[in-house]
């Protein structure tokens, strides 16, 4: 095995792939790249077993072999090389030889049959989504997933494809963002799977909002993303994922309009003098005013206040602080409207303004007051 | 005004009950425990044994050792009936297993002086229980604390306001309440070896070798201690364990335990009126060695299913060996009082639920005892264990609940 690329391409190439190395593992040969050199492509790949990435590195092939070098090792060596054609090439079975300029690197790596098999998609059918429309769905979802290991049906995102439809739904238990689509979706029937969020995360990652297509591959164990030359393998979660349609109110019509951004800092401000487990803030809902409040014994309390639309009962709900922000922060527009009913069911917020085909929407459980 | 503290240390506390219920003990070395010493009377300590020492070694350090199982039921009454005595001085006071803090402040013209208030409470404890307890007297919990210490046993022990950094000075670091074993090996590695020693080391040092936690040192050093009393009975854990009759690797059984002992310990927590958030699990293997873990729920609790729940999680990460068990425990920490609950989109309604059951199988086992009602995974020690009103018959009887 033996190539010449630059430094800058390395660089680029490495940034891609390192994200996935595992930090600690049991099985060596995780913390190292597989380098598979064609004879007209050079390809790098990790895996943590879970998640890989694959993706070209652009350079001149003057020998193809295949070999795993220290991920981590290879980053810190290309980070500090002058900026000068690099010349890899493997010295004997495992012993690779890095020369750029006056410096030159011999590490040790790990024979590729070590290297955990990519897996292989078994579907002939293909589905093409523009990347930009997956990475919104993806970044307006994603931060509800549960990172409650005790709780793995929710810790991935839920994705269902229809002919007419499409739609991304996390939850944690204690909140709920779904994103849905509709269009034109070339899949036969239903299609449902639960993604990690690491995957999901490398896909926003290594992709850009350029109208790129994104060539999607599933079967009942896998998902592979391919775009540009890079492709992401993941391995889907076992469910079974919540029955989230039954939660989500469909009575809730005591509406509140209020300006999203304004009440994201309202509610930040006021969070400092929250209790630091619960996040608890009040929430009252008053006519043509939302009051944010909260009180901590040995601590102090906050309020604030901002204009609201509302005509309803008022009732004062209490929220965890950072779920409320978070959501917030991640619902578009200027304005945001929350369907309220009762203070201990789930509210429903949502952007006022939408896309005519996109619908957003998230829920948020209260919070109860001890008794 | 200045505080005026009271700290009331019960003097080997599980053996001194045993031999006053029973005179036929009273001149013998008496320990209460199983597996290792609980509890040792002072006749024991003479003799080389300490609590927490395992009992084939006290067998054999002391052949005529009086080696009782103990039964927490009896302890709880005998420490209610002190509680009782404290609550008709102050009505400020904070329990434990076996102390209690009592605050005077303001009842000088009630009761007189803080230390003949003690030498009373002393003669009134012998006279009802047939304990002797140790009372300490200071401006605050830290030197009433170790008033009482300097006494032990059974002794009265008072620090006038103003004496308390001289007091303190002489004693090993060690006894200062926040250095404990790792801090107190630090603190002798730099030479400082008493109180008095500490006190010349600068604020900003201390605080570079432990943190914020080196002020609360820079300030107890002085004599100076700013905890209040709180009436409510905090504990930093409840635990559980047991080992089991026979070794076992039946999954089931071992379940059925980590759910009967876990139900236990957060029955102890709600009846605080407290609720908990961290749970640790701990197995010992038959052939020695152990595991055990801990990890925090997302919401504190005081039932029993998100306690279990996590449990089993834990327990499914540590009995990674194909090997019997010989032991397996629960414990309970970062106990609070119960704060706002997030609630939940999925388990609401069966939060709910349990909440009213939890609140119905309560007053049952109030009335008739734990034994009364076996639920859950607990059914599957109902061939395996034997069973009075209490509950099951552990090997390892709890001697704390």
């Amino acid at each position: 095995m033996e190539f010449l690329t630059s430094k800058s391409d390395l660089s680029r190439t490495l940034e891609m792939v390192l994200h996935i190395v595992p930090p600690k593992t049991t099985l060596p040969v995780l913390s190292n790249l597989l380098l598979d050199v064609k004879k007209d492509s050079i390809t790098v790949i990790s895996t943590d077993l879970d998640t890989s990435v694959s993706t070209t590195l652009a350079g001149e092939v003057k020998k193809p072999g295949m070999v795993t070098v220290p991920a981590r090792r290879l980053g810190e060596i290309v980070r500090l090389l002058p900026d000068k054609p690099i010349h890899i090439s493997l010295q004997d079975e495992t012993r690779i030889q890095i020369e750029c300029g006056e410096t030159k690197y011999r590490i040790m790596g790990i024979v590729e049959e070590e290297f955990p098999k990519i897996p292989t998609v078994q579907t002939r059918e293909r589905l093409q989504l523009p990347a930009a429309m997956l990475r919104r769905m993806i970044a307006k979802t994603m931060f509800a997933v549960s990172r409650d290991e005790t709780r793995p049906a929710l810790n991935g995102v839920f994705w269902r494809i229809e002919p007419r439809r499409m739609e991304m739904v996390a939850t944690d238990g204690y909140r709920l963002a779904r994103m849905e689509k509709t269009g034109e979706f070339p899949v036969k029937g239903k299609k449902e799977f639960l993604v990690s969020p690491k995957a999901l995360g490398q896909m926003i990652n290594l992709s850009d909002d350029s109208e790129e297509m994104v060539d999607i591959k599933v079967d009942n164990n896998y998902l592979v993303f391919s775009f540009g030359g890079t492709v992401v393998y993941s391995r889907l979660l076992e469910g079974p994922f919540p029955r989230y349609e039954q939660v989500i109110p469909k009575d809730n019509n005591k509406n509140m309009i209020t300006d999203r951004a304004a009440m994201m800092t309202s509610c930040r401000r006021v969070a400092i003098l929250s209790d630091s487990l619960t996040h608890q803030v009040q929430v009252s809902v008053r006519k043509g005013a939302v009051v944010l409040k909260s009180n901590t014994p040995d601590l102090g309390e906050a309020t604030d206040r901002l204009e609201a639309e509302y005509d309803e009962d008022e009732m004062d709900i209490g929220y965890n602080a950072t779920y409320l922000a978070d959501i917030l922060k991640n619902i578009d527009g200027d304005r945001a409207k929350f369907r309220l009913d009762t203070p201990i069911k789930a509210g429903i917020i949502e952007p006022v303004e939408q896309e005519k085909d996109e619908h957003h929407l998230c829920l948020l459980m209260p919070l109860r007051l001890a008794e | 005004m200045s505080l005026q503290i009271l700290h009331v240390d019960f003097d080997a506390f599980f053996a001194s009950v045993e031999k006053a219920r029973n005179p036929l003990l009273r001149n013998r070395p008496v320990a209460v425990g199983n597996g290792v010493i609980a509890s040792c009377c002072y006749d024991a300590r003479r003799r080389g044994l300490y609590n927490a020492m395992p009992l084939s070694r006290a067998r054999r350090i002391c052949p005529d050792l009086v080696i009782l199982d103990g039964s927490y039921p009896v302890y709880r009454a005998f420490a209610d009936q002190i509680f009782d005595l404290c609550r008709a001085i102050s009505p400020n006071v904070e329990t434990f297993l076996d102390e209690a803090y009592v605050e005077l402040t303001g009842t000088r013209r009630l009761h007189g002086s803080g230390k003949s208030v003690g030498r009373e409470l002393r003669k009134t404890v012998r006279a009802q229980t047939g304990l002797p307890v140790t009372v300490g007297v200071g401006s605050s919990r830290m030197i009433a604390k170790l008033a009482g210490k300097s006494v032990k046993p059974d002794g009265l022990g008072a620090i006038p306001p103003g004496e308390e950094a001289v007091f303190i000075g002489p004693l090993p670091v060690r006894d200062l309440p926040g250095v404990g074993y790792r801090y107190g090996e630090i603190l002798e590695k730099l030479q400082i070896n008493t109180i008095a020693e500490l006190r010349a080391v600068p604020a900003e040092a201390l605080t570079r070798l432990f943190g914020s936690h080196g002020e609360i040192l820079y300030r107890r050093c002085r004599g100076e201690d700013s905890a209040v009393i709180e009436e409510q009975e905090m504990p930093k854990s409840v635990s559980r364990e047991t080992s089991f009759h026979v070794n076992t690797s039946d999954r089931r059984e071992v379940e059925g335990m980590l759910s009967y002992l876990s139900e236990r310990a957060v029955k102890t927590v709600r009846e605080l009126g407290l609720e908990t958030r961290t749970v640790h699990v701990r197995i010992r293997y038959a052939g020695g060695g152990g595991e055990s873990k801990s990890k925090s729920l997302a919401c504190p609790t005081s039932l029993h299913e998100p306690v279990l729940h996590m449990a089993l999680w834990l327990l499914d990460r540590i009995w990674t060996r194909r090997e019997a068990l010989h032991l397996a425990g629960v414990s309970l920490t970062n106990i609070g009082p119960p704060r706002a609950r997030q609630t939940d989109l999925y388990e609401e309604e069966g939060a709910r639920r349990e909440e009213s059951l939890t609140g119905a199988l309560d007053r049952v086992r109030d009335r008739f005892g734990f034994g009364a009602v076996v639920a859950g995974k607990s059914l599957d020690l109902i061939d395996r264990l034997e069973r009075s009103d209490h509950g099951f018959v552990l090997r390892t009887p709890s001697l704390t609940r």
